[in-house]
């Protein structure tokens, strides 16, 4: 390997702590759930029954008399109001305030509750009877998109979401020149994010302005909507995020705050909105998918060719489903050098719920199909799969299969260290539990090892304001839209600040999001906060040091380049010094500011003058060692070691903790998370007894997941690590499942069940139709 | 309470035994060599109890692995046993030892083997009290605790098949086993050792205890079990693997026994 390191930053080491850690585990954190404002009611959705119909007439009379009920509302108080035609959303405006004319999935709102307390808005709710007359509806996307599929939404007859589509390279000629090719297919299932904190929203209308606190990854693009809703003048929307339990991607769109602003104003009061563990399964989700991949390859074991076909179920709202098309697509065909490549991507609406971003941004299902695949053409070539992809992968200089540059390439690095901590006899096991490493303590216990390795883009071109201010008492204020989902972008940012500036963290304050006092930030998502708001804020700190140096020039005497900084104290050279406090009580303004904007713009190929499709890339792999039980099916991934591309660490526990909590987060949606829907669309388990996420209990034995920094004398582009490895647990336990016992899953999750069922199919196919031993 | 919370028939009034110290605790009765469990034990008392880990480690081990740490530490050996034995890893331990509850009231007390269970919770008449569980000892017996975890270690089973070989003789009977989240009722596979042929030939011990346990299975099925088919497992898979986890827990049962 050359061209990184893993240097950790002189003066910080591992002993630094997330900055919120303690407040988290002490469970002091303010979430928004415990906000409470004077004279607040509570509201409750009712929910449709059906996935499709007419909603005919609701019946409301025993609800409204319930005890503690304020009032019903329901489509006709949104059409009252004028606002019926509204439709609001992120990347598509298809979402109503509330269902008027029609239901498009079971657990569509029709009607809202609000009550004095929330258990009598529960009660109520359930009184309400509705008359919806029930339509035919459809779930799978290649059943929507067929030409005599029923329409989801009046107004869109073809059910297409969104279509993306890129070609490159001679793709006939390359077909036919092709030693072998090969064509497979795979799906993924639908799953919940289930961050531990669900979706709440508090909203309060004071002399025409709306306040609202709300779990949001979004709140600047959440503020733009309730603008535009309600007519309002920017200075009119005050939006607060307080720090979340979790996201991964499912809070990354305006979903209530819309309804629950307008039920504060219909009924005059505050009202808030929290979810119960069942609606966050009818709330968002994650997209099934199936995948089509094709790929050519030469006799020395290189592709000249890969297309893939992608069909994504978006449910009945858009979503971020236009960002998960794209970015599946253009992870699908992985990062390898390929001559002619050609996507199709298609998002449909379906009668399901809606299904939004998730952790991975569809690179997840992409990467299940592309790098299983990549597995079984270098077994029809009989080649090691490591070695096939050492040949392939793209490298400096390269271009992707999009045609563009593959810019600062580290894929190949990322492959090799994560192998060799796989192959290591002494990994680095500060992260592994205390277990001992099992052995085959039986017969049906076969092992097998997989990789994966990922690419994954950032959202281009998007935008990030900061600004960094020096207060009177000499501390700093960092402000920005960046959203606190545990992920740790606070320490992340005030380091960033504090290095900037020259002083320590408990002189640094990051300040969560509150649109009237932090500027406008595009998305908490994309793996890109580290990267695009550190770099406003990088920028804003610098733009105040300049400021804070003139003044302590005039304090001083002396240039302000001949200052140097140490402690929050600027410091001339002949050791006279002046701290930050004084330099701010002398320029007698409330408060010192610098201000940046940082813009991601898409870098323009300088040979075909195209946009490139990110500016830059999330870039993982792992290796993983598995042992399959033959007779149960149970697979235990005993050993896991990712690595991941950093470009410069920030926050060495932050981006250890990233790393891990991105395997660990994927283990559960490879071995068992799975989202089932009846024949009304109806989602199961919706309860986290039956819907399980993996816990520490499950992290493998051995386990490590490094973050890969470039040499300290070359370029540092700061990179997120949030989704950088999620996407490659699946399709290299997948490998490694197929490597142990010779059998090939071509669906998620690998539940024991399913892979049993896999393996006894093989054995009876072998045998000749006798069942298994 | 968990009744009253998912809105079960319950009565007007309540009378907390929890402590009760009659109640708790883990003792030997001399006279017996059995082992008294006082029912309001906790699992997490009992799972770290140096008695019950000598006499009873099947049970001991099924205890620490039930529930979760927080539920270990609340949850009762009692409460654990009547509420849904089905779905119980100390109950398949109990009922592969032999173990029974001690029902007592005031004229007496009376002893309920604990695969007498009916599906739910054991009827005791108004004047009873159930005050703990009597275990035959184990000590230096064979033991084996195979728990099939399709979601995570975090979850409950998909399956546990409780295993205890008792000591002496040498030959191959006194294996008894016993499973549970397998069907809606507690499934007592009985004696096992009786499938294995004392000269040791013909098919494998593994296969034959496999179907043993498979053969009770489908009894049990035949008397009214109804195997639970849920997002953990299928009843079809549940049913193809209870005589694979015997045939293992019997081998490391076997191992376990002291010579």
């Amino acid at each position: 390997m050359t061209g990184h390191s893993e240097r950790r930053w002189a003066g910080l080491d591992s002993s630094d702590p997330m900055m919120d850690a303690l407040e988290r585990v002490t469970g002091r954190t303010r979430y928004a759930i415990d906000v409470t404002v004077p004279g607040m009611a509570h509201v409750v959705l009712v929910r449709s029954p059906v996935p499709a119909g007419r909603i005919r007439r609701l019946e409301t009379d025993a609800a409204s008399r319930a005890a503690g009920v304020l009032r019903v509302v329901t489509g006709e108080d949104v059409e009252a109001a004028g606002l019926a035609g509204v439709r609001f959303g992120t990347m598509a405006k298809d979402q109503p305030i509330l269902g008027v004319e029609y239901v498009s999935f079971a657990g569509d709102a029709i009607a809202a509750v609000v009550a004095e307390t929330a258990a009598q808005a529960h009660a109520a709710a359930a009184l309400v009877v509705p008359h919806i007359e029930r339509a035919s509806a459809v779930f799978d996307p290649d059943e929507a998109l067929a030409a005599d599929a029923v329409t989801v939404h009046p107004g869109r007859p073809d059910n297409v979401l969104g279509r993306w589509q890129l070609a490159n390279g001679a793709l006939a000629s390359a077909r036919s020149e092709a030693a072998f090719r090969m064509r497979h297919e795979f799906s993924s299932p639908a799953a919940q994010h289930v961050s531990l904190e669900p979706h709440v929203c508090l909203a309060r209308w004071e002399d025409g302005q709306l306040e609202t606190w709300t779990t949001s990854q979004n709140p600047s693009r959440v503020a733009e909507e309730l603008i535009r809703i309600f007519n309002l003048e920017a200075g009119q929307v005050r939006l607060h995020v307080p720090s979340l339990g979790g996201a991964y991607g499912g809070k990354n769109h305006a979903k209530h705050e819309p309804l629950v602003a307008f039920v504060a104003r219909l009924v005059g009061r505050p009202v808030r909105l929290a979810n119960r563990r069942e609606d966050e399964f009818v709330t968002v989700t994650k997209h099934p998918a199936r995948i089509s991949i094709e790929s050519g390859v030469d006799h020395g074991g290189r592709f000249v060719y890969r297309t893939a076909r992608l069909r994504w179920s978006g449910g009945a709202h858009a979503l971020s489903s236009l960002a998960v098309m794209r970015a599946g697509g253009i992870a699908v065909l992985g990062p390898y050098r390929i001559p002619a490549a050609e996507v199709e991507s298609v998002v449909a609406y379906t009668n399901l719920p809606p299904a939004g971003s998730f952790r991975g941004l569809g690179v997840n299902q992409a990467a299940w199909a592309g790098e299983q695949q990549v597995d079984l053409v270098a077994a029809e070539l009989g080649l090691d799969p490591i070695e096939f992809r050492r040949r392939n992968l793209v490298r400096a200089g390269d271009r992707l299969w999009t045609g563009e540059p593959a810019g600062d390439a580290r894929w190949l690095d990322c492959l090799e260290r994560a192998v060799a901590d796989l192959e290591s006899a002494t990994p680095d096991r500060r992260a592994s539990r205390p277990r001992p490493e099992p052995g085959l303590d039986h017969p049906d216990r076969r092992r097998g090892r997989g990789v994966a390795v990922v690419m994954k883009h950032t959202i281009t071109p998007s935008r990030s304001e900061a600004v960094v201010a020096l207060r009177p008492d000499g501390h700093v204020e960092v402000r920005t839209s960046a959203v606190d989902m545990g992920q740790g972008s606070p320490t992340v940012l005030a380091r960033i600040a504090g290095r900037a500036l020259g002083i320590g963290l408990d002189r640094v304050h990051p300040i969560l999001p509150d649109t009237a006092i932090t500027p406008f930030d595009a998305t908490s998502s994309s793996s890109r906060v580290t990267f695009a708001v550190g770099e406003a804020v990088e920028r804003a700190a610098r733009d105040l040091l300049d400021r804070l140096l003139e003044a302590a020039s005039v304090a001083l005497g002396v240039p302000p380049d001949e200052l140097h900084r140490s402690d929050g104290r600027s410091i001339a050279p002949d050791g006279r010094q002046v701290d930050d406090a004084a330099v701010a009580a002398r320029i007698r303004l409330p408060e010192l500011t610098g201000t940046a904007t940082f813009v991601n713009e898409p870098a323009e190929d300088v040979e075909t003058g195209k946009p490139v499709s990110s500016s830059h890339w999330h870039q993982g792999a792992l290796a993983v060692q598995v042992a399959v039980d033959r007779a149960t099916g149970v697979v235990e991934i005993e050993r896991a070691h990712g690595a991941a591309w950093a470009g410069e660490v920030v926050s060495v526990p932050g981006a250890r903790l990233q790393n891990e909590g991105n395997v660990i987060f994927g283990l559960g949606q490879t071995l068992w998370e799975r989202l089932e829907f009846d024949a009304d669309g109806r989602p199961s388990p919706v309860t986290m007894l039956d819907y399980r996420i993996p816990s520490l209990l499950d992290v493998p034995a051995a386990f490590t997941a490094v973050a890969l920094e470039a040499e300290p004398s070359g370029h540092r582009e700061r990179h997120g690590l949030g989704e950088s490895l999620i996407p490659a647990v699946a399709p290299a336990v997948g490998n490694a499942v197929a490597a142990a016992v010779d059998v090939r899953l071509v669906d998620l999750p690998l539940h024991p069940e399913r892979v049993r069922a896999a393996i006894v199919a093989a054995d009876e196919s072998r045998n000749g139709g006798a069942t298994m031993a | 309470m968990l009744a009253r919370r998912l809105g079960k028939p319950t009565g007007d009034r309540w009378i907390s035994v929890g402590r009760l110290p009659e109640l708790r605790g883990v003792d030997l009765d001399t006279s017996t060599g059995d082992l008294a469990i006082g029912a309001a034990t906790t699992l997490v008392d009992l799972a770290s109890s140096p008695l019950a880990r000598i006499h009873a480690p099947l049970l001991t081990a099924a205890a620490g692995a039930a529930a979760s740490a927080g539920i270990r530490s609340i949850a009762t050996i009692g409460g654990n046993l009547l509420d849904t034995p089905s779905a119980s890893d100390p109950a398949a331990a109990a009922v592969a030892l032999g173990a029974s509850f001690v029902v007592r009231s005031a004229v007496g007390e009376r002893l309920v083997p604990v695969r007498a269970l009916p599906v739910s919770t054991l009827a005791v008449e108004a004047n009873e009290l159930v005050v703990s569980l009597r275990v035959p000892s184990g000590a230096g017996a064979g033991w084996s605790l195979q728990r099939l975890q399709t979601q995570g270690r975090g979850d409950r089973p998909a399956l546990t098949v409780a295993v205890h070989v008792a000591t002496g003789g040498g030959g191959p009977a006194g294996i008894r086993a016993a499973a549970t989240f397998l069907a809606d009722r507690l499934v007592d596979l009985g004696d096992l050792g009786g499938a294995v042929p004392a000269d040791g030939r013909g098919p494998s011990t593994a296969a034959l205890i496999a179907d043993a346990a498979l053969a009770a299975t489908d009894r049990a099925l035949q008397a009214g079990a109804v195997l639970l088919d849920d997002t953990r497992a299928s009843a079809g898979y549940r049913r193809a693997v209870v005589g694979v986890l015997a045939a293992r827990a019997v081998a490391e049962a076997s191992g376990r026994r002291a010579a």
